[in-house]
């Protein structure tokens, strides 16, 4: 473990992360996936494609967005389109779940041969794909490309409330629960190479 | 100073021959109308739109009603607009959290008139008799519910803009500049405030486009909704639009300057600890936004006021210009100019207007 974990903070990776919401939009996968962008750029080469108008900016971070006021049609050949050209130079795809990027993800992945990680934050999305064939046939198509599955989903930040103590307690456990999220990430991402 | 004293006449006028024709109308619907009719008094002349708020109750069981109606084009059209609101609001399917509104009783075009009845809620305390907790809980309720609105696909702007405005930083600045253009006209001494806030606003353009597309409400203030419980009622639905997340919140804390500063300075703190710094930057964008709008409503009103209004709406410009400035310094606001102005404020107010206040839970 810790070889692997030496591994992992020497080497620069290029990695890609595909996220159906992103800040300003308040989901909290939105808030994950900028809080993965921001940690990950800390080592390595990030870049997040999503659906966004005018996404929020991260140092070190390269945003391209799609913007999901094209018809359904458009928007999703946009997105196929966009993440292939990230995902031709990377190399990890890590794609949130939610079947408006779980098939471009699988589709880049299989025509890129690029090692492609799916995360299940979105648990509507779940819920939703459970009651229809075709999302359930898009979430099934992009388990099989797939190399690994990662279900763990970190804290949200606590609020910090104007008066009263600060949450220290909630605080410590929003970070132990990145730090444990991150070695989790660390684990697979070494696992591909 | 003739003009003056013809705007309240007219209203006064106005008001009269209204409610006149309105009373057998509202009758035949099965209500009636409370004698004292205080939203129509004190510096109601002031404001724009002619439409009647009023008070009544429904004959076949006493229930408490709030009626609103107009027999004007706008005022009709604006009543119609408010329907039209209500019922989409309804069919939003990209909320998270439901929007909680009084529920309408009628909505009829009787004669000349438009006429909308909505359910009197009744508030077993005023928002400012709740603790500051819980005012800050329950502010923050409300704008979590707006946020969690956001307009973003295709579909959903098929659905806003059919109904509601949708503001970005065109619309933002384009009304602004024209707010910087008329306070300036009939206040030359506001030139540099003014053309300082319009900079600040066109440098961070790209920032109110970013948090734009979310639902907000133009005049949030605890005038516009009731509180039960733990639930916020809206009250005035046309003032909703799809803007910059932050708009409700500026005009919100704007208002507290005046009638709870802790509160504006915890959900300041709120914000700026919580949130990103990029949105914080849109709640000062916004603040200067919805000041720029004060400025022009009390500027526009010195031609309209005389005697002792005319004074206080000179010291209103002076005291808002201090707080554009202070917001555009990101300075907090200092207790000791609020409590200046309050001074003077209520030593000028007439008797009507304070009565007036009281009704909407400001005094």
């Amino acid at each position: 473990m810790e070889r692997r974990k030496i591994m992992w903070y020497n080497t620069k990776m290029r990695i890609v992360i595909a996220a159906p919401f992103y800040p300003p939009d308040t989901e909290d996968m939105a808030v994950y996936a900028k809080e993965l962008a921001e940690n990950l750029a800390k080592r390595h080469d990030v870049s997040v494609v999503t659906y966004a108008r005018l996404p929020e900016e991260s140092s070190g971070v390269r945003i391209y967005s799609v913007n999901k006021r094209l018809p359904l049609i458009f928007r999703l050949a946009r997105f196929t389109a966009t993440l292939f050209c990230a995902v031709r130079k990377a190399d990890i795809l890590y794609a949130e779940n939610g079947a408006s990027v779980e098939v471009p993800s699988a589709l880049v992945a299989l025509t890129t041969r690029r090692p492609f990680i799916i995360h299940f934050d979105d648990k509507t999305a779940i819920a939703r794909s459970s009651k229809n064939l075709f999302l359930k046939m898009a979430q099934r198509f992009a388990q099989k490309r797939a190399i690994s599955e990662v279900s763990d989903i970190p804290r949200r930040p606590p609020e910090i409330l104007p008066f009263g103590l600060p949450p220290e307690k909630e605080l410590v456990e929003y970070r132990a629960s990145w730090e444990n999220h991150m070695q989790k990430l660390t684990d697979i991402f070494n696992e591909t190479k | 100073m003739n003009i003056p004293k013809e705007n309240k006449n007219e209203w006064n006028a106005y008001r009269e021959r209204e409610l006149s024709d309105l009373l057998p109308v509202i009758f035949s619907l099965g209500f009636s109308l409370d004698t004292d009719q205080v939203h129509t008094m004190g510096e109601r002349f002031l404001m724009s739109g002619k439409k009647l708020v009023l008070t009544g109750r429904r004959i076949s069981d006493e229930k408490k009603v709030a009626i609103k109606a107009s027999s004007t084009d706008f005022g009709k059209k604006e009543l119609s607009h408010e329907h039209l609101c209500r019922e989409t609001i309804k069919k939003i399917n990209f909320a998270y959290k439901p929007i909680l509104l009084p529920e309408e009783l009628l909505f009829a075009k009787a004669g000349k008139f438009v006429v909308i009845v909505s359910e009197f809620i009744e508030e077993s305390k005023a928002f400012f008799e709740h603790m500051d907790e819980e005012q800050f809980f329950l502010s923050l309720g409300v704008f979590k519910m707006f946020e969690s609105i956001h307009s973003t696909a295709y579909s959903h702007s098929k659905i806003v803009r059919s109904v509601w405005k949708n503001w970005g930083a065109r619309e933002y600045l384009g009304a602004f500049s024209k707010y910087s253009m008329n306070c300036i006209s009939a206040d030359p001494t506001l030139r540099d405030e003014m053309l300082l806030a319009e900079k600040f606003l066109t440098d961070n353009a790209i920032n109110i486009e970013r948090y734009s597309d979310f639902l907000t409400h133009e005049d949030f203030v605890p005038h516009n909704f009731r509180v039960v419980g733990n639930d916020v009622y809206l009250l005035d639905h046309t003032a909703i639009l799809f803007g910059n997340k932050y708009e409700s919140v500026a005009r919100f804390l704007n208002y507290l300057c005046l009638y709870n500063l802790k509160l504006e300075r915890w959900i300041t703190k709120y914000i700026r600890e919580n949130r990103r710094e990029g949105e914080y930057l849109s709640l000062r964008l916004m603040r200067v936004f919805k000041l720029g709008e004060l400025l022009q409503f009390y500027t526009g009103s010195l031609n309209k006021t005389e005697g002792n209004l005319h004074l206080l709406t000179k010291e209103r410009i002076s005291f808002w210009k201090n707080i554009l400035l202070n917001i555009l310094d990101d300075k907090p606001v200092s207790e000791e100019l609020v409590n200046e102005y309050k001074k003077k404020r209520d030593a000028l107010r007439s008797e009507e207007e304070k009565r007036r206040q009281r009704e909407l839970h400001q005094l």
